[in-house]
């Protein structure tokens, strides 16, 4: 008894002992590593992808906005150049901006030509001016082939020459103007965020007979799981009714698995334990133990999307899209028909998948850029859970209230009532 | 030492050959560490594999300062404390009157004893003893670190290893008495 009562420090000796304990792992440990380790990989490379594309879309985005604000105003100025009765103004019409207007109705209404330092508050025209002077007269020639008899005798040529410098640098900008109905664009674009709360469930089918009745066991068993999605999104409207999103959404599927205990016996007990299985771990609780199995995807879900007003403030939209997924974590148990016994999910397990979604919302317009939306949403997995070697084919879905918020990227109507004005 | 620092540096640049040649130099050891907190040798090596995962994903941040193993070691047993967290209450179901009984424990039993034989006693322990006791007395954490990392408080870490080296002393004592190594069984969650 004394010998457990001194001397040496239960602590030191413990650890000493803890120091020199070695095990050989499996060689299959190191597979699972190896092959964690290129998945964690190539959802660096995934993430960093989504990233920088989401990033290159919204700078685009940007730029072709910022780009166009000009081509807002004078777009509006173009059209009126291009009324029937202003007859000499129609060569010019494809150099439109505030001041061509006037700089080339002035020979006719006011007989009096525009100065330089008029041009020159034009920013974009500053530089033509200086070097299409020094060849007004090379250029004057020009002209005339395209010009009518009659509207070379009324425009004078310094006009004329300004008004080709005008073309020439705005040249660029021209093909954009000649789109069809510019201002709308700017309006198409809306940010999206969602939630949704859902029920989670699995559908389950056998590739074997022998895994008939393992499938009627876990339809007998299983129960849905509580899951949620979030998401985020751009989403372009091509025209009033009809728009298309595409976003980043991290999902999360499952379902609650219901095991009755296998193989309950003293033999199989001491093989268990003997190669280290763990047929307790799951089903030590009794008749029916539970296990949560959790998928956790991110995903690209592209949407196409249909929207149909329903009072001033109310509309009714409708979505139905598809998404790849990418398994970025998981924590499930699978029966491995192999081994007799339940083991961790991961070696079965797909790491893309391909899913579809359907959703139909109501949407509440707050105010001109910011709209509320709730309604019914369903996830269905297109490719089974498993790999394709795996003896059962499991498609997850998930049904849930899908809230969200969307914010229109560029308020049109402040622009669009200052060129009315 | 030169060829550790170059092997991690060629494992930085996931350079697969070197990692799994570190993978072969560590795991036989890092397996021991795991197999001390897991209630089963199939959960210590999914212990092992998510660790050595997480190791290779965070190599670039070792700063070649200080003991690459610490390093590792550190790095494992996190991993095993979060899938003991995660997957198993670290609920205390043994009988807390047997826990009461408090023979000292000492070090002299232990050295007498085979390495295996007192990691699987260690490894009997229920849930919350074992992982308290392995990070108190093997690794070497405060009781004030232990709560930290567990969510539990500082007094339950010191009441918990309290108990369970009184077990493991029952345990201990009784092998004295028999004169074979045999292990109370204790359910696991």
């Amino acid at each position: 008894m004394s010998k457990f009562r001194i001397h040496r420090s239960f602590e030191e000796e413990l650890a000493k002992k803890a120091e020199g304990f070695t095990l050989q792992p499996r060689t299959s440990i190191w597979k699972g590593v190896d092959r964690g380790v290129q998945k964690a990989q190539s959802l660096k490379q995934f993430v960093r992808i989504g990233v920088i594309g989401t990033f290159a879309v919204i700078i685009l985005t940007l730029a072709y906005f910022q780009g166009n604000k000009e081509v807002g105003v004078t777009t509006l100025e173009a059209t009126r150049i291009e009324q029937p009765d202003q007859k000499l103004a129609q060569p010019f019409i494809s150099a439109p901006s505030p001041d061509i207007g006037k700089a080339i109705e002035a020979p006719i209404t006011q007989e009096k030509t525009p100065s330089f330092s008029h041009l020159r508050s034009i920013p974009s025209f500053e530089k033509p001016v200086g070097a299409f002077a020094a060849t007004s007269g090379s250029m004057a020639e020009e002209i005339s082939n395209e010009m009518t008899s009659t509207s070379l005798r009324a425009v004078q040529p310094k006009n004329i020459v300004l008004a080709l410098a005008l073309k020439e640098s705005n040249q660029a900008k021209l093909k954009k103007r000649r789109r069809p109905a510019p201002i709308n664009r700017r309006d198409a674009w809306y940010i999206q965020a969602s939630v949704t709360p859902s029920s989670s469930f699995r559908s389950i089918s056998a590739r074997t007979t022998y895994a008939e009745p393992f499938k009627e066991q876990k339809n007998q068993y299983d129960q849905s799981v509580k899951t949620y999605s979030a998401k985020i999104a751009l989403r372009y409207f091509f025209s009033d009714r009809f728009s298309i999103g595409l976003g980043l959404r991290f999902s999360q599927q499952g379902e609650i698995i219901g095991m009755a205990p296998r193989k309950d016996n003293d033999l199989y007990q001491a093989l268990a334990k003997e190669y280290g299985y763990d047929i307790y771990k799951i089903n030590s609780m009794g008749n029916e133990s539970t296990y949560t199995n959790q998928y956790h995807y991110l995903e690209v879900p592209v949407t196409m999307y249909s929207k149909r007003p329903i009072g001033k403030r109310l509309s009714l939209h409708t979505g139905l899209g598809l998404s790849l997924g990418y398994l970025v974590k998981e924590s499930s148990r699978t029966y491995d028909f192999r081994l007799d016994h339940y083991v961790p999910n991961q070696k079965f397990l797909r790491s893309w998948t391909v899913g579809a979604h359907a959703q139909v919302s109501l949407g509440y317009d707050i105010n001109t850029r910011w709209m509320l939306s709730a309604g019914p949403e369903l996830n269905y997995a297109l490719l089974s859970t498993y790999q394709n070697y795996y003896t059962l084919s499991q498609h997850q879905y998930s049904f849930g209230l899908n809230l969200g918020v969307q914010w229109k990227l560029f308020d049109g109507t402040k622009t669009r009532g200052a060129l009315l004005k | 030492m030169r060829d550790e620092t170059s092997l991690i540096q060629a494992c930085i640049k996931q350079n697969r050959a070197a990692q799994q040649k570190l993978y072969e130099l560590h795991a036989p050891k890092m397996l021991g560490v795991c197999y001390r907190y897991a209630s089963s040798r199939e959960e210590a090596e999914d212990m092992l594999q998510e660790g050595f995962i997480r190791i290779f994903q965070k190599l670039d941040t070792f700063r070649f300062q200080g003991s690459f193993e610490g390093w590792l070691r550190r790095i494992i047993v996190n991993t095993a404390i979060n899938i003991i967290r995660k997957y198993q209450n670290l609920k205390y179901e043994c009988d807390i009157d047997s826990a009461q009984y408090t023979p000292a424990a000492s070090g002299d039993a232990i050295a007498s004893m085979y390495t295996k034989e007192v990691i699987d006693m260690v490894r009997d322990l229920p849930n919350g003893y074992r992982t308290v006791l392995n990070l108190y007395a093997i690794e070497g954490y405060s009781h004030k670190e232990i709560a930290d990392m567990l969510g539990i408080n500082e007094s339950s870490s010191r009441s918990q290893y309290t108990r369970a080296k009184a077990l493991l002393a029952k345990r201990l004592e009784k092998i004295e008495s028999f004169g074979i190594t045999e292990h109370v069984k204790v359910s696991h969650p």
